[in-house]
């Protein structure tokens, strides 16, 4: 009977690759770990809203985290290095890391996008996010008007 | 595999709200309530800090009505030439409806921070009894209030982590206030009563400070003797940050050498103030932590010489921030450029507030300081006097500055040796520190000096002006060249109507405007007033003369104007008009 940190898991992208990661540090996704827990014994867990190319990325962070030699400067230097993706990945990875529940590739994610959203001007914060600005040109003009001169 | 779009429509708002979370300036959150209808909802329920800079640009509802779950308010009130006592103690700035409006709104308020306000015991009292979490009270600049409400605060907040007070005006009423802190009161983290002038219990507060252990700030007052702060730090090595109380003992006693040790072990103390009552032979005790500190103020010690300034300053090589008297003088600044290499902010306060003698800094400190610390970036400095040549060397060495803010003993001193104008000298920091956001100008100048800050200034955004300038033109060249400024303060300056009136639209982009003892009379008040509905442009006359008999020539003497989005105040006193 193999020990459980020997147990390997087999996660099934929504594009149909298979990748093997070992069930404790597969668990840091919340998601994950409630599927274990509840005795699910498919062959491979299907997780059906991410991709390979996502995947993939999020295997390489939970192996990086649940790696007991890495300190916390080691950590935070592969961070900013794993952060630096286009902003279209970004938040892919953040929509992933909410499916599957998994709280410190989410704080890396969401502040990353924080910091690129701070450099931006609101027209380019709406085309990078593909947003259509639902404001009339009145109501635009008391919300600014509120947040100077009130909230600022 | 998802399309890009389609992702995003699945973009759920808790995950927005995660990415909201790390904004935390309330220039990005106004900024992201802009993009769309559904973000502006999604922050407005999220904001859990709101900065109101001028407490009568809104009213209390309407900040609950926005923000129905904030939790933290930073209020300020009086403009700040209240400072310079040119603002009327009882002009406005009341917190009370703002407490009361938050106590109605069921908000669930843990942190207040207020500057220039009027705050009542009734108002302490409200916080006290009303906010159950309530953890963290910072008063700066406030007045109208007694130590029977910080007992209040101190009897009932039973979180409170944060009593923080700064050069307020507190009535003492010798209630013992500081015994209040129950026995259960474990939670300070920053305590600071500085600017307190009466007694405390003393046992009481060695008892406060040994049960919380997380105590990172202790700002004691002059009432608490020096064995008595050696008791508190040997209870509180922990502390970053102290502020000793009097400061005055014979050295040759087990008391200061009980201190010397105890301080010895106070190894995260990086921020030393303090020394209100001082005696320099007491000094050495400090010299162990003196390698520590990033911040120093020594600007309350009165008494302190040159000398024994620089024997403690020469130690403090990580200093950021000092700030101290001009009993250091140039020599004083000398030793600090040559020690002090990582200092940042610089500032040098009249010791001789009454002007009878002179003060000991010249531009030649100021030179000095600018060679030798390359990463200073803020400046006041009172002095006696000013030349061109040093504010363009100054300029030159240091490119960063982001408040320089300048104070001649005499407000019209020319040039020293050329007996110039200082407009040269200004132009020069304008010109060189363009990231330069407050700026406070002194000595002899003319519309010139406007000229460069109207044209190199681009980024500031306060800008306080006394006995300078010769016309209109300087004003203009401020407000049309100044895209950023929010602040502008004016007191006696050649400035009139022409400048006034020029572009009233401007206003509208900021915050205030104050005039005092210009030119500009009460018809051109009048005339703006009518034509921007969205300011309002307060006239206050301290000689309780009736309104009726204000000529539209006559000059007014005190003219206050501020963008807001709920028309007049209700609450002004019959001084104060509002147009």
């Amino acid at each position: 009977m193999s020990s459980p940190e020997e147990k390997t898991l087999i996660l099934k992208s929504s594009d149909n690759e298979e990748f093997l990661v070992k069930e404790s540090v597969a668990v840091q996704c919340i998601t994950i770990k409630n599927l274990v827990e509840d005795g699910c014994d498919l062959d491979a867990i299907p997780l059906l809203n991410v991709d390979s190319k996502n995947l993939a990325w999020i295997i390489e962070f939970m192996e990086k985290y649940a790696d007991s030699t890495s300190t916390d400067a080691e950590k935070k230097d592969f961070d900013t290095e794993f952060v630096k993706k286009p902003f279209n990945d970004v938040l892919g990875l953040i929509l992933a890391a909410n499916y599957l529940n998994f709280p410190a590739l989410m704080d890396v994610m969401c502040d990353a996008c924080a910091n690129e959203m701070k450099l931006w001007s609101v027209e380019q914060v709406r085309e990078k996010f593909h947003i259509q600005n639902d404001y009339t040109e009145e109501e635009e003009k008391a919300v600014r008007a509120e947040n100077f001169w009130a909230f600022e | 595999m998802h399309s890009f779009q389609s992702m995003l429509n699945y973009f759920p708002e808790e995950v927005l709200e995660h990415v909201f979370d790390f904004l935390t300036s309330h220039r990005d959150r106004n900024a992201v309530s802009l993009v769309c209808k559904s973000w502006y909802a999604v922050e407005r329920f999220s904001r859990e800090k709101v900065f109101v800079g001028n407490c009568y640009a809104i009213s209390p509802e309407r900040l609950i009505a926005r923000f129905p779950r904030f939790r933290s308010l930073t209020l300020k009130g009086k403009p700040h030439f209240a400072d310079f006592n040119l603002v009327p103690n009882d002009w406005g700035g009341y917190v009370q409806p703002w407490i009361e409006s938050i106590v109605r709104g069921g908000v669930n308020l843990e942190e207040l921070r207020l500057k220039r306000m009027l705050v009542s015991d009734e108002s302490l009292e409200l916080l006290a009894t009303f906010f159950p979490n309530f953890k963290s009270l910072v008063l700066v600049s406030c007045e109208g209030f007694t130590t029977d409400g910080l007992a209040a605060i101190a009897s009932n907040c039973r979180f409170l982590r944060e009593l923080d007070l700064q050069e307020n005006e507190v009535e003492d009423r010798r209630g013992q206030w500081l015994s209040c802190f129950p026995d259960s009161c474990t939670s300070l983290v920053s305590l600071n009563f500085t600017c307190l002038k009466g007694e405390v219990n003393l046992a009481s507060l060695e008892r406060l400070v040994a049960r919380c252990r997380n105590l990172r700030s202790l700002r004691v007052n002059n009432a608490v003797p020096l064995d008595a702060l050696q008791r508190i730090l040997a209870q509180a090595p922990q502390l970053v940050d102290l502020g000793t109380g009097s400061f005055v003992h014979d050295p040759d006693t087990e008391s200061y050498n009980k201190l010397e040790t105890s301080m010895q072990k106070c190894t995260s103390i990086t921020s030393l103030s303090g020394f209100l009552d001082v005696s320099a032979r007491c000094l050495p005790a400090v010299y162990p932590i003196c390698g520590q500190l990033t911040s120093l103020n020594l600007s309350y010690a009165p008494g302190i010489y040159s000398d024994e300034l620089v024997k403690l300053i020469c130690y403090c090589n990580r200093l950021e921030r000092l700030l101290v008297l001009d009993t250091i003088g140039d020599k004083g600044l000398g030793v600090v450029a040559s020690s002090c290499k990582e200092l940042q902010e610089l500032r040098v306060f009249l010791s001789d507030v009454y002007g009878i003698g002179n003060t000991a800094v010249t531009e030649e400190g100021l030179v000095a300081i600018s060679a030798g610390c390359p990463k200073l970036n803020s400046i006041l400095y009172f002095c006696q006097q000013m030349t061109n040549e040093a504010l363009i060397m100054v300029a030159k060495n240091c490119p960063n500055f982001i408040r320089f803010r300048l104070c001649t003993l005499n407000p019209t001193v020319p040039d020293a040796i050329t007996m110039q104008p200082l407009d040269e000298g200004f132009g020069a920091i304008v010109k060189s520190c363009k990231d330069l956001k407050r700026l406070s100008i002194s000595g002899l100048l003319t519309d010139q000096v406007f000229l460069y800050i109207g044209r190199y200034a681009k980024q500031l955004e306060m800008l306080s002006i006394a006995f300078a300038g010769d016309s209109d033109k300087g004003m203009l060249c401020v407000l049309n060249g100044c895209k950023k400024l929010k602040k502008l303060e004016i007191r006696d300056c050649p400035f009139g109507n022409v400048a006034l009136l020029a572009d009233m639209g401007k206003y509208e982009t900021m915050r205030s405007l104050w005039m005092s003892s210009c030119e500009v009379t009460f018809g051109a008040c009048k005339t703006l007033a009518r034509k921007m509905p969205r300011l309002n442009v307060e006239i206050i006359n301290e000689n309780d003369q009736i309104e009726a008999s204000f000529d539209d020539k006559q000059k007014v003497e005190k003219m206050y104007l501020y963008r807001t989005l709920v028309g007049p105040r209700k609450d002004a006193p019959g001084f104060v008009w509002t147009l």
